[in-house]
C-alpha cells in the first residue's frame, strides 16, 4: 500500500517543556485509520498539530500524500478536526462553515455547492445549514465540524477526541460517519472501546516517544503495557 | 457614553461617519487577516463586557473598555469599536444607528491615544506596578476627555441639550476614577498572567 | 442570553430582497432622526408602525426592543423639560416645566420609537448573516463584513462562558450587591474573558488557516458572480449566498420613498 503519511525523527519542545515529541518516526499507508492513544500529556495533540502545521518541529519531516508539510501554510492534503467543536465553527451559519473551506481552495462555484451539500448529507445535518453553530447541541457541533472538514476532502484526516462529551446516539453517528469515510485517520481519543470500532492500527505513546505501534486488537489486551500508560483495558476485550 | 438617534443635527451626525471613516481606515491599513479573529472575539467581549452591571454604592455602572481595547489591540481598537457599538444597536437599541460614527470616533480617540500613552511608558520600563498605573491614570484621563467631547459635541449640534449634558459628563467623571482603577489593575493581573499579549507594546 | 432575532414568518417585509430593505428602512430611519417637525414625525411613526404591521411579528416583541431605551428616555426627557428653554407651561417652586424642552421631548421620543422600529423590523425580517451580506452591497470592505460575522458567534459562546463564571462564584458564596466584591469580580472576570478571549481567537485563526484562510487568492462570488479568482482581494471572504431582487422589491422599496416624500411635501405645504 502507498504510504500517506511519513515522519521521520520529529522532535518538538514547548517553553515550557522540553521533547513534548521526541525522535518520532512512522508512517500510514492510505486507507489506514490509526489510533493514537497515551496518557495526559503524552504528546497526542501535539503530534497532531504538527502533521497539520500549526506547529513548526525543531527537527524532522513531515510528509503528507508526497507533500512536505509547512508551518503556518495551508496543507490542503490534510484536515484537523479540533477537541472543542467551538474552535472550529467561526461563521454565521452552518452552511457557511462548510463552504469555508472549498471557497478557499479556488474551487468553482458549482463544485463548491456540491461537496458542500454531500458534505452536509453524509453527516446528517443536513436540515442544520441555516443555523446559527450557537444554536446547536454539543453533538450537533462536532458533526457540523466534521462536515466542514469532509468538504474539503482532505487526504488524511486528524481526528483529536471526536466522541468527547457526546451521549450515546451521537457517538454511533460519530462511529458510522469515520466507517464510512474511506480516507487515511488518526484518530487521538481516550474512549478506546470506540477505537475498537473504527481503527485497524494502533500506536501507543508516552513522552514524546512511541512505546508500541501495532494491531489494535492485540495492543488493546496487553493489560500491564496499558496500566503502565494510565489506561484499562477496554470491557468488551 | 452613547448618543442616541435622534439628538445630534444631520451635519454632526455627517461629520461623526467621515471621522469613523478615518479611524476604521487607519485600522483596516494596519490588520492583516490573521488579526481578523483577535478583533472579532475583542469584539465580542467589548459587547458583553458592556451587559456587565457593576454595583457601587446605591447605583450601578457598566464599562465601556476604551482603556482595556486600545491596550490590547492598539491601533485595530476603532474596528472593535465600529463593530461593538453596531451590535449593542441592532441587539438591545443602545447608542444609535445615525450616531454609530461619531460615538465609534468618540470611544476610539482616547482609546488610541491611551494606547500611544502606554506604548511610551512600556518602552520605558518593566516595572509591573509602574506600567498598571499608568494604564489606569491614562484610561480615566481618556474618559474624561471622552466625556468632554460629548460634552462639546452636543453644545455645537444641539444646545437644548446642554443640561442633560453637564449631568451626563459629570456621571462618567465618576465612571472614569472606576474603571482607571479596574483598568489598572485587570492590565496588573495580564502582565503577571499572560505578558505575551501585551509584548507588542515593549 | 436570550436576543431576540429572525422571526421566521411569511409577510411582504420578510420577502423584500435583504439590500433593498435595508437600504430602504436606512432612508426611513435617518428621516426619522433628523426631522425636526412633530407632525413630520407623527407620520413617519405611523410609516413605522405599518411597516411592523407589514412584518405580521408579534408587537410584544417590539415593545421588547423598546423596553431599553424608553427606560432610558423615561429618565433623560422629564429631566430636559425642565431645564430646556425659556417659556414656562408650569411652574411649581423654583421648578418649571418648559415650552421648549417639553417640545424636543416629544420630538426626541418620536424619533427614538420611530428608528427602533424601522430597525427592529429589518432585524427581525432578516436573517442576521443576509444583514451582513447585504452590507457589502454598500461598499462596506470586506475585512469589516468577515469580522461582523464572526463577532456575531463569539457573542454567543462568550456570553455562555461569561453566565457559567458569574453562577459559579455566585454558587461559592459571591455577594452581587457587595461593591468590593463587584470590583474583584470585575477585575478577575474581566481579565479571565480578555485572556480566553485572546487564546480563543489564536485557536479559530489556526482553524481558519488550516482551511485555507489567508492564502494567497480566494474566490469571492459576491463580487464576481461566477466564481472567478479575486486576487486584488485582501479578505478572501467566502461568499455563497445570493440575494435575488424582483420587481416587488422596487415596488416595496418606491412606495416607501414615496410615502416619506409626502410626508415632507405636506410639511411644506
Amino acid at each position: 500500500m502507498k504510504e500517506t503519511i511519513r515522519i521521520a525523527d520529529l522532535t518538538f519542545s514547548y517553553p515550557t517543556k522540553k521533547a513534548v515529541i521526541n525522535e518520532l518516526s512512522f508512517q500510514c499507508a492510505a486507507g489506514e485509520k490509526t489510533a493514537v492513544i497515551g496518557a495526559n500529556g503524552s504528546g497526542k495533540t501535539t503530534l497532531f498539530l504538527l502533521l497539520c502545521g500549526i506547529l513548526q518541529p525543531a527537527y524532522g519531516s513531515i510528509i503528507v500524500s508526497g507533500k512536505k508539510i509547512t508551518y503556518n501554510a495551508f496543507n490542503s492534503q490534510v484536515s484537523y478536526l479540533f477537541q472543542s467543536p467551538d474552535d472550529q465553527l467561526f461563521c454565521a451559519s452552518v452552511f457557511d462553515d462548510v463552504a469555508f473551506g472549498p471557497l478557499n481552495m479556488n474551487l468553482p462555484k458549482n463544485e463548491t455547492l456540491k461537496r458542500v451539500e454531500s458534505a452536509l448529507q453524509k453527516t446528517d445535518i443536513a436540515c442544520l445549514k441555516e443555523k446559527s453553530p450557537h444554536h446547536l447541541s454539543g453533538g450537533e457541533k462536532r458533526l457540523a465540524a466534521i462536515a466542514s472538514l469532509l468538504s474539503m476532502s482532505p487526504d488524511v484526516y486528524l481526528f483529536d477526541e471526536p466522541t468527547f462529551n457526546l451521549d450515546a446516539k451521537n457517538r454511533r453517528n460519530i462511529i458510522k460517519l469515520i466507517n464510512e469515510i474511506d480516507k487515511t485517520m488518526m484518530i487521538s481519543s481516550h474512549d478506546l472501546e470506540f477505537l475498537l470500532e473504527v481503527c485497524t492500527r494502533c500506536i501507543l505513546i508516552s513522552d514524546g516517544r512511541i512505546i508500541a505501534d501495532g494491531s489494535i486488537k492485540t495492543i488493546l489486551q496487553n493489560e500491564k503495557l496499558l496500566s503502565e500508560h494510565h489506561m484499562e483495558k477496554p470491557y468488551s476485550l | 457614553m452613547h448618543i442616541s438617534d435622534g439628538i445630534l443635527s444631520a451635519k454632526i451626525c455627517a461629520a461623526g461617519y467621515a471621522g469613523a471613516a478615518l479611524v476604521t481606515g487607519y485600522a483596516l491599513k494596519k490588520i492583516k487577516n490573521g488579526d481578523i479573529p483577535r478583533v472579532s472575539v475583542i469584539s465580542a467581549v467589548f459587547f458583553i463586557s458592556s451587559l456587565l452591571h457593576f454595583r457601587v454604592g446605591p447605583s450601578s455602572v457598566h464599562l465601556l473598555l476604551l482603556g482595556i481595547v486600545g491596550i490590547l489591540l492598539g491601533p485595530l481598537s476603532p474596528l472593535v469599536f465600529f463593530t461593538g457599538l453596531f451590535f449593542q444597536f441592532m441587539m438591545f437599541s443602545h447608542g444609535g444607528i445615525t450616531t454609530l460614527g461619531i460615538n465609534t470616533v468618540i470611544f476610539s480617540i482616547p482609546s488610541l491615544l491611551i494606547y500611544s500613552g502606554n506604548k511610551t511608558i512600556f518602552k520605558k520600563t518593566t516595572h509591573t506596578v509602574i506600567r498598571s498605573v499608568t494604564s489606569g491614570v491614562l484610561t480615566a484621563t481618556g474618559i474624561f476627555f471622552a466625556a468632554f467631547c460629548i460634552l462639546l459635541i452636543i453644545y455645537f449640534s444641539a444646545k437644548q441639550f446642554i443640561g442633560i449634558a453637564f449631568l451626563f459628563s459629570a456621571s462618567h467623571a465618576v465612571l472614569a476614577v472606576f474603571e482607571g482603577a479596574i483598568t489598572g489593575l485587570v492590565i496588573n493581573r495580564i502582565l503577571k498572567v499572560k505578558p505575551e499579549l501585551l509584548a507588542f507594546l515593549c | 442570553m436570550y436576543i431576540i432575532e429572525y422571526i421566521e414568518k411569511k409577510s411582504p417585509i420578510h420577502a423584500w430582497d435583504p439590500r433593498i430593505k435595508f437600504a430602504s428602512l436606512l432612508v426611513c430611519i435617518f428621516a426619522a432622526a433628523f426631522s425636526a417637525s412633530i407632525q413630520n414625525l407623527c407620520l413617519i411613526l405611523v410609516l413605522s408602525i405599518s411597516v411592523m404591521v407589514f412584518s405580521k411579528i408579534n408587537p410584544a416583541y417590539y415593545l421588547k426592543k423598546l423596553k431599553h431605551p424608553l427606560y432610558i428616555l423615561f429618565f433623560i426627557l422629564p429631566l430636559l423639560t425642565i431645564s430646556s428653554g425659556g417659556t414656562v407651561l408650569i411652574s411649581y417652586g423654583k421648578a418649571a416645566v418648559y415650552k421648549e424642552g417639553f417640545y424636543w421631548s416629544l420630538i426626541i421620543f418620536l424619533r427614538a420609537v420611530s428608528v427602533i422600529g424601522f430597525f427592529s423590523s429589518l432585524f427581525f425580517t432578516t436573517k442576521y448573516n443576509h444583514i451582513i451580506r447585504a452590507l457589502e452591497s454598500f461598499l462596506i470592505p470586506k475585512t469589516i463584513i468577515r469580522i461582523f460575522l464572526s463577532t456575531y458567534r463569539f457573542i454567543h459562546m462568550f456570553f455562555d462562558y461569561l453566565t457559567h463564571t458569574v453562577n459559579a462564584a455566585r454558587l461559592r458564596g459571591g455577594n452581587i450587591k457587595n461593591t468590593l466584591w463587584n470590583f474583584n469580580a470585575a477585575i478577575g472576570i474581566l481579565t479571565t474573558l480578555f485572556i480566553r478571549g485572546i487564546e480563543q481567537s489564536e485557536t479559530c485563526s489556526a482553524s481558519m488557516r488550516l482551511r485555507g484562510f489567508d492564502s494567497a487568492r480566494g474566490a469571492n462570488f459576491s463580487e464576481t458572480g461566477n466564481g472567478s479568482c479575486n486576487t486584488a482581494s485582501k479578505d478572501t471572504t467566502p461568499v455563497l449566498t445570493e440575494f435575488k431582487i424582483s420587481v416587488s422589491d422596487y415596488v416595496k422599496m418606491l412606495i416607501t420613498l414615496i410615502l416619506l416624500i409626502l410626508i415632507f411635501i405636506t410639511e411644506k405645504l
